[in-house]
C-alpha cells in the first residue's frame, strides 16, 4: 500500500505526488510553523514584560534573536500558507486569467494591446530624427564605462591620499606606522593602474563619438522595406565599419541558484560594410540604406523568461582604440490588417 | 476536433473546436446496467492559450478561458460534442526556434472527485497570412 505524499514536487513538466494532497500537506506544515512562531513570540514577550515567578528576560541579544526568529517564522509561514490556500482548487490557467483581468483593470482607459506579447517600443519613437522620422535609442550608454572608471579612479586615489596623510602624521608625531607605510606602495601601484585605465577610457570616449541611427517608420513589419540612416561621429580611423540587422532569441533560465541568460542569433544580415574609414570631427561617416525585413520572419516577442529581439548593430574596428559596438533595438510587429499609426 | 483540418489559423480568425468527454462507465447497483458516471467530474476548464518551450523557463498566457462548475456540468451532456469558440489574437505566432518554441493549444482540465486532475491538450498553429501592403 502506498501512502499519499504530503508534499508536491515538480520534476520538469511532471508533477510528483497528487496535487491536492501535496498542497494540503504543505499548508499543514506552514500552519504548524506559523503557530510555532506565534508561540515563541508570545513566550518571549511574556517572559520579558509579564511579571511572574520567573526571572525577567533581559533586553539583550538573546531577546532580539528570539523576536527576530519568531517574526521570521510568522512572516514566512503566513505568506506561504496564504499562497498555498489560494492555490487549492485553482488551476494555473485560472490564475493566469485572473492575473490578466487585474492587468486589464489597471490598463482601463488606455488603448487595448493590438499585439499581445509584442513589445510596444514606445520609447523607441520618443525622439524625432533630423534626417528621417525617428532617432533610435541605443541599448547602452557609451559613457557608462567612462563614468565607472572616473568614479573608481577618484575613490581609490582619494583613499590612498588619506592613508598617505595618516602615514605622514605618524612620522610627524614620532610614532611611524610601518605596516601602513609598506602597504602604501602596492596601493599606489593599483592607483596608477586605475588612473591609466581612466585615461584610456577618456581617450576612447573622445575618439569614438556618438552613433546615430534614424529610421523612417516604426514599428516594422515582416516583408517591409524601410529607410535607415546611420551617422558615426568622432575622430578616428577605422579598419572596418559594419551595420547589421540581427534577430536573436533570448532565454532566461535557472541553473542551480544562478539565473542565466542564453542568446542565439537566428538572423544576421550585413547591410553595410566598409573598410579603412576615416572619420573627422567635422566630417562624420554617414550612410543611408534600406532595411529589409524578411517576409517569413518571426516578429518581436517578449514574455517574462523568453524573447525574440530585432536590432540594428553598428560596430567598428578602430585603431588605436579598441573596437566598439552599438546596438539599436527595433520592434517588428506581425503583419496584420490594422490601420497604421501616424508616425508623428 | 478543430474546425480546420490543417489546424492552421491566423490572427483575427475564429477558432471553433468541438470537444466531448466520455467519463468512465460504472455498473448501477439497482439495475446492474453500465452507465456513464459524469458525477465524478467536479469542474472543468477549457482554455485557448500559448506557452513557451525550450531552454528558458516556461511562460504561458491564456487567451480564452471558461470554467464549468458542477451545476453547469450536471445540465450538460458531456459525451455529446460541445463547442468552444474564440477569436484569435494577432500575436504571438507559433514559432519553432533554436532556444524557444511558442506553442498554441486548446487545453481541457478536468477536476475529479478526490482532487485528481486530467489534462487534455491539442495543439494548433497561429501564423501570419496577411502580406504587407
Amino acid at each position: 500500500m502506498r501512502f499519499p505524499k504530503p508534499w508536491s514536487k515538480k520534476r520538469g513538466s511532471r508533477q510528483v505526488g497528487r496535487a491536492l494532497v501535496g498542497t494540503v500537506g504543505e499548508a499543514a506544515f506552514f500552519a504548524a510553523l506559523f503557530l510555532a512562531g506565534v508561540f515563541i513570540l508570545a513566550l518571549t514577550l511574556a517572559q520579558r514584560f509579564v511579571a511572574g515567578p520567573w526571572p525577567p528576560l533581559a533586553t539583550g541579544l538573546g531577546f532580539w534573536t528570539l523576536v527576530a526568529l519568531a517574526a521570521g517564522m510568522i512572516l514566512m509561514a503566513g505568506t506561504s500558507l496564504l499562497w498555498g490556500v489560494l492555490q487549492i482548487g485553482s488551476s494555473r490557467e485560472r490564475r493566469n486569467v485572473m492575473a490578466g483581468r487585474a492587468e486589464e483593470l489597471e490598463l482601463m482607459g488606455r488603448a487595448a494591446r493590438e499585439f499581445p506579447a509584442v513589445p510596444r517600443g514606445v520609447n523607441l519613437t520618443d525622439s524625432p530624427g533630423t534626417r528621417l522620422t525617428y532617432r533610435l535609442p541605443a541599448t547602452s550608454w557609451p559613457g557608462k564605462r567612462l563614468a565607472a572608471a572616473t568614479a573608481l579612479a577618484l575613490m581609490w586615489n582619494t583613499v590612498w591620499l588619506v592613508l598617505l596623510a595618516a602615514v605622514i602624521a605618524g612620522f610627524w608625531s614620532d610614532s611611524p606606522r610601518w605596516v601602513l607605510t609598506a602597504l602604501l606602495f602596492p596601493l599606489a601601484g593599483i592607483g596608477v593602474w586605475v588612473l591609466r585605465y581612466y585615461v584610456r577610457c577618456l581617450r576612447e570616449a573622445s575618439g569614438v563619438g556618438a552613433t546615430i541611427v534614424e529610421i523612417d517608420e516604426h514599428p516594422l513589419q515582416p516583408g517591409g522595406s524601410y529607410r535607415a540612416h546611420v551617422i558615426q561621429l568622432g575622430r578616428m580611423t577605422l579598419r572596418r565599419l559594419r551595420v547589421e540587422l540581427i534577430c536573436e532569441e533570448e532565454s532566461t533560465f535557472r541553473q542551480g541558484t544562478d539565473i542565466r541568460v542564453d542568446r542565439h542569433r537566428i538572423l544576421s544580415e550585413i547591410i553595410q560594410e566598409q573598410y579603412n574609414v576615416t572619420i573627422d570631427l567635422g566630417r562624420p561617416w554617414e550612410q543611408e540604406f534600406q532595411l529589409q525585413i524578411p517576409s517569413g520572419a518571426m516578429h518581436s516577442f517578449r514574455s517574462p523568461h523568453n524573447a525574440v529581439h530585432w536590432k540594428v548593430i553598428v560596430s567598428g574596428e578602430a585603431r588605436p582604440w579598441p573596437s566598439f559596438c552599438q546596438s539599436f533595438p527595433v520592434v517588428v510587429q506581425p503583419a496584420a490588417p490594422l490601420p497604421k499609426r501616424n508616425p508623428r | 476536433m478543430f474546425c480546420r483540418e490543417d489546424q492552421r489559423y491566423s490572427g483575427g480568425d475564429t477558432l471553433s473546436v468541438r470537444w466531448c468527454i466520455h467519463p468512465p462507465a460504472s455498473r448501477s447497483a439497482a439495475t446492474g446496467e453500465e452507465a456513464w458516471d459524469a458525477s465524478i467530474i467536479q469542474s472543468l476548464e477549457t482554455s485557448v492559450m500559448w506557452y513557451t518551450e525550450g531552454k528558458g523557463e516556461e511562460d504561458f498566457k491564456v487567451h480564452a478561458f471558461r470554467r464549468y462548475g458542477m451545476a453547469e456540468l450536471a445540465a450538460m451532456e458531456l459525451s455529446e460534442p460541445q463547442i468552444l469558440e474564440a477569436e484569435l489574437p494577432y500575436s504571438p505566432h507559433s514559432y519553432e526556434g533554436q532556444l524557444l518554441r511558442i506553442c498554441w493549444c486548446v487545453r481541457l482540465r478536468l477536476f475529479l472527485q478526490g482532487g485528481d486532475e486530467i489534462v487534455a491538450q491539442h495543439p494548433f498553429l497561429l501564423t501570419a497570412t496577411h502580406a504587407i501592403d
